[in-house]
């Protein structure tokens, strides 16, 4: 049940991203798409970094380190 | 005339928080690795935004045919080689190299003043504050549900099948090939995306 409670989890807000996705790519004039989000956010240093090793960190966790 | 140098709590950007804790829960998890890329990361942003590193040369944005030609090598030697292979941690480690002094590259982080910052906050369209909080709000909510995932999976095997994390949940798509192939290339996409971004910005 506390499995199913869990991933019941992570499928809503998985769903919660696609639905925000594509609420803002039909009423931009509401909510920016989220690729603009990202491309006004990465114009300073620090974003541009962290995001950057967010992105590189689920390459080495992912597809080399001990994921589990 | 004489310049005083910003205090550290003045040129703590929010990015460089969200590095230092990451950093964190990583030494926390036990995986002291992944702990020093987020630590030394938010360091480097420290000290960059102290002035202690404006002497680092920019490096230019690669040609799209490089970025793209780099990906496509990496991405066959990721796909052809096992996971958590030697050939794999080469090839991750090449890239976050080759990708980190162009991420670092453009123009630098600096605190507006108030009077400016309030100024440009004003002129902020409500569509972007909104997407802003949206995702925010989204990306917190994740973090929060898988860190509850891994606390209360920590006290034994069975308890972190009962509540799997993302990368408990993860781990056997990407045994499979396919699942495989398909992280490889979105990951890949994604960083693409990333450099792209920055550069039409």
């Amino acid at each position: 049940m506390i499995l199913v409670i869990t991933v019941a989890g992570y499928c809503v807000l998985g769903g919660l991203i696609v639905v925000l996705a594509l609420l803002s790519r039909s009423r931009p004039e509401r909510v920016i798409p989220f690729g603009e989000l990202i491309d006004r956010t990465i114009v300073s240093r620090s974003a541009r970094v962290a995001i950057i090793v967010c992105w590189w960190w689920l390459g080495w966790h992912f597809l080399f380190a001990q994921t589990v | 005339m004489f310049q005083r140098r910003p205090t550290l709590l003045q040129v703590l950007a929010p990015w460089t928080i969200v590095l230092l804790l990451a950093g964190g829960f990583q030494f926390f998890r036990g995986a002291p690795d992944d702990g020093i890329v987020f630590t030394l990361m938010a360091c480097l942003l420290l000290a960059d935004a102290l002035g202690l590193l404006s002497s680092i040369p920019r490096v230019r944005q690669p040609s799209r045919i490089l970025v793209y030609t780099i990906a496509a090598v990496a991405g066959v030697l990721l796909i052809a080689t096992p996971r958590h292979g030697i050939v794999s941690g080469i090839v991750v480690i090449a890239l976050g190299l080759a990708v980190l002094p162009v991420a670092w590259s453009g123009p630098p982080a600096r605190p507006l003043p108030v009077a400016k910052a309030k100024q440009s906050e004003e002129v902020r369209p409500r569509p972007l504050w909104r997407a802003a909080i949206l995702w925010s709000a989204l990306g917190v909510a994740i973090c929060l549900w898988e860190v509850t995932a891994f606390f209360f999976g920590m006290p034994s095997e069975a308890a972190a099948l009962e509540h799997p994390t993302i990368s408990i949940l993860l781990d056997p798509v990407l045994n499979v090939p396919l699942g495989h192939i398909v992280f490889v290339v979105c990951w890949l996409l994604g960083g693409i995306a990333l450099l792209r971004l920055g550069k039409r910005s």
